[in-house]
């Protein structure tokens, strides 16, 4: 699917056509980065198997049925992929996956720590035979070090990596999210790493096996906090708050569990603010220092101004007067949200077995090489094509392997 | 040994461009931050330490600064001059304000064809709600990710510090490099247009799927998860030392063992005979499971984390201990994997991260301490032909 590029452009190629990658990877650390490139025409071809089936096609919402191709969880994070089945229980099963490998210019992998060692698909071996391979490998804690063999959930990485301790309010416990921030922030540390590799090996010729973890991303997110903390600062938990400015936080509108976030970063907002609400400039919350020094008093003069207004006449009333805000805004208004569906962020295309589903495309536009989000794969619906057209192999030889249980 | 090859990028704008620009400094590229004599309001950012702001500098490592007036005739020249070497112009300028500029995206390409100019900014170059002010907090909030974080008699929370910027940071460095990778074909650069907001919609993977198809929206649980037909299970959980994570097991073995442990301790004997095998934890409705909860909680007060996780490593339990950010940067791990290196900071010396990933090739790009504002004028403007007189005209004149 374009992304509201003209007619002419639709036909381009993505960015990254001719790129060939062999994903190993399930469930969501490393599914979400070959979506990146997938969504800008790298033929990803995920290998998946029957037996050991990826766990996020077995994540609800289902639609038209509740079988492996009607997940709509699993549509997110694999759109525009080809998916390939195959059997690693059986070792003619690892020769095609090897096969497969070799020809590709990169495989991508998050696996239990050795599991692909242990089949003969690791890098050392790999890359011996094919040295300008680049290899990928997204895992908990990374693949070296006394943790290497960790087998972490996925939001194991927000406790150990402190984001939970400094998510939260002051005195309370740390907060650990219904969402898994590694799982989403990791695999575009992931996907950076994946395109640099690329770019890397076609200056040089060489290939690199990349070892991006969870906990490395999650710590490198916050390190404006870590660096504080090592300068002998204590960080801890400040609820809605910001170190730079004030107030910020999330203020009670008329009705319901209903918030609008304000942030006032400067003394002109402030200013701004005063005249909105009709207060009268108090000097001693005049400047930055001063609000900082006093954050509750600055923030209950705005409280006590978004609490008589519905939050969109809040949210509007900000925003016309310069001032950073956002309605706290639930799962229905995302799904509506007038500017995320300007930016056709998922629009519905026809997927095989579900029909017409939400694709989330990628978060920015390239003007010249559009992304194209395509339909996320059937289990293995490329098998065939994959085996004859990037190894040769015939359609005798593909129903052989299928008779024996080669490719399920 | 550099990832990347020898990419001039120039980093204009304050407020969202910060990460993206440290990404490809630490693989190697020449990142150049280009700012407003006296530079970027956002390097006066509180905490301040050793006359460093410490939120501004964390995600301007390793990069180079100069000073350029954009607004004033000769501070504008000396820019399109520097434009002419560089490949990637990398902005977090609110939109059209380039273009006010007469330094729109699209033309500074059509000058320069190979030229790839990434802009960065809450909600892309148009759209209606394009225009807005926005900071970290505020486009959490419009992502929905606030409306399911925090504790049901509190307000929406935020995620502990600006982690929102972030994934549109992280977007931003991929764009520009899938841009520089379609450039290596064909020597064509483009325009990339990132938007946090679709960053940060990306990352919220579950609440606009349980609108379209459950037609349910939800709300601040705490620190608990519903699983299956029951209640809503605790997963934090008060120790001796701190929290830890746990949650009331399905697996019946893995549940008895944990039960077992505190039955051990005269904890929880009403449940010595509980079949788990019988009755799931996540099929409990609230009252029963919120009774075992309260049973077992005393169990977890008698030990520090360390020793939670001592015998949860025994045993197989899913239990581990929560970090502050102070051990967190202290763990084993990170110094095995030689994860943190140091810079300056004015009269200091801190430890920042050695690099973004590791690569079998040591380490992906060099790492070093953030600049001063326009550190870099002498030399980057001198290789551009500038004398040192010429240079001392433009600062008196407020250019650079």
């Amino acid at each position: 699917m374009n992304r509201a590029q003209p007619e002419t452009q639709a036909k381009a190629p993505g960015a990254l056509a001719g790129v060939r990658v062999c994903d190993f990877s399930w469930v969501g650390a490393g599914p979400r980065a070959t979506k990146e490139l997938a969504d800008h025409g790298a033929e990803v071809i995920k290998i998946e198997s029957r037996a050991r089936l990826d766990p996020s096609r077995r994540i609800p919402p289902f639609v038209n049925g509740d079988g492996p191709d009607n997940s709509a969880f699993f549509v997110m994070s694999n759109t525009s992929k080809k998916s390939v089945t195959i059997n690693l229980s059986e070792p003619r099963g690892v020769e095609i996956a090897k096969r497969l490998a070799l020809a590709s210019d990169m495989v991508v992998e998050n696996f239990g720590h050795g599991f692909l060692d242990r089949l003969g698909l690791g890098w050392e071996t790999l890359s011996a035979e094919r040295p300008d391979l680049v290899m990928v490998s997204i895992s908990i804690a990374g693949r070296t070090g006394p943790l290497a063999a960790y087998r972490g959930f996925g939001n194991s990485a927000a406790a150990t990596s402190g984001q939970s301790f400094v998510t939260g309010f002051p005195g309370g416990p740390p907060h650990l999210t219904n969402y898994a921030f590694g799982d989403v922030a990791t695999p575009l540390f992931g996907a950076v790493a994946m395109v640099a590799a690329l770019d890397h090996r076609r200056r040089t010729g060489k290939g690199l096996f990349v070892d991006c973890c969870q906990l490395e991303s999650m710590m490198q997110l916050l390190s404006p906090a870590l660096l504080a903390e090592a300068a002998g600062l204590k960080q801890g938990a400040i609820g809605n708050r910001e170190t730079w400015c004030a107030p910020n936080g999330v203020f009670p509108c008329a009705g319901d569990d209903a918030w609008v976030a304000v942030s006032i970063r400067t003394d002109a907002e402030w200013q701004a603010f005063l005249d909105l609400a009709g207060l009268d400039t108090d000097p001693a919350l005049a400047t930055v220092a001063g609000r900082l020094a006093a954050p509750e008093r600055a923030e209950t003069l705005v409280a006590d101004w978004t609490r008589q207004r519905s939050r969109d006449a809040a949210e509007t009333a900000l925003l016309a007067a310069g001032i950073p805000a956002g309605r706290v805004q639930d799962g229905r208004e995302v799904s509506e949200d007038p500017q995320l569906e300007h930016r056709h962020i998922a629009d519905r295309i026809e997927h095989p077995a579900m029909g017409q589903v939400r694709h989330v495309a990628p978060a920015f536009r390239m003007s010249r090489t559009p992304s194209r989000v395509g339909a996320a794969p059937l289990l293995g619906a490329d098998t065939g094509d994959v085996l004859r057209h990037v190894l040769g192999l015939t359609r005798d030889d593909i129903e052989t392997l299928q008779a024996d249980g080669v490719l399920q | 040994m550099s990832l990347l090859g020898p990419i001039r990028v120039l980093e204009l704008g304050g407020d969202w461009s910060g990460l993206a620009g440290m990404l490809l400094a630490q693989m190697g590229a020449e990142v150049i931050r280009v700012e407003p004599p006296g530079g970027e309001p956002a390097r006066t950012r509180a905490p301040v330490a050793h006359g460093v702001s410490l939120p501004w500098a964390a995600f301007n490592l390793s990069k180079q600064a100069v000073t350029a007036d954009l607004a004033q005739p000769d501070g504008r020249a000396l820019f399109l001059e520097l434009l002419a070497g560089a490949d990637v112009v990398l902005e977090s300028f609110p939109p059209r304000h380039l273009a006010a500029l007469d330094l729109a995206p699209q033309a500074l390409i059509a000058r320069h064809p190979g030229l790839i100019v990434t802009s960065l900014t809450a909600f892309g170059q148009d759209g209606p709600r394009a225009g807005n002010a926005a900071t970290d907090t505020t486009v959490m909030a419009l992502s929905g990710l606030m409306a399911v974080t925090g504790f049901a008699e509190m307000p929406p929370l935020r995620l502990g510090f600006d982690q929102i910027g972030s994934l549109g940071g992280l977007q931003a460095a991929l764009g520009t490099l899938i841009a520089l990778y379609a450039r290596g074909a064909d020597g064509l650069g483009q325009h990339v247009d990132v938007s946090v907001l679709d960053a940060a919609r990306l990352a919220n993977y579950r609440e606009p799927l349980r609108w379209e198809f459950e037609q349910a929206v939800e709300t601040r649980r705490g620190n608990t998860a519903r699983r299956g037909r029951g209640g809503f299970t605790s997963n934090v959980w008060r120790c001796r030392d701190g929290w830890v994570t746990w949650s009331a097991s399905d697996d019946p073995r893995r549940a008895r063992s944990f039960f077992d442990a505190a039955n051990e301790m005269g904890i929880a004997l009403d449940w010595r005979d509980h079949d788990f095998a019988q009755e799931l934890p996540a099929d409990m409705d609230q009252a029963r499971l919120d009774a075992l909860e309260a049973a077992v909680a005393p169990f977890f007060e008698l030990y520090t984390r360390a020793e939670l996780e001592e015998m949860a490593r025994e045993k197989g339990w899913i239990l581990i201990g929560f970090l502050d950010l102070s051990e967190a940067a202290a763990q084993p791990q990170l110094a095995a994997r030689g994860y943190w290196t140091e810079a300056r900071f004015g009269d200091a010396t801190l430890p920042i991260p050695a690099y973004p990933f590791k690569t079998s090739a040591e380490q992906p790009g060099p790492t070093g301490p953030a600049p001063a504002p326009g550190q870099d004028n002498a030399r980057v403007y001198g290789a551009l032909g500038r004398s040192a007189a010429d240079l001392e005209r433009l600062r008196a004149e407020g250019a650079i």
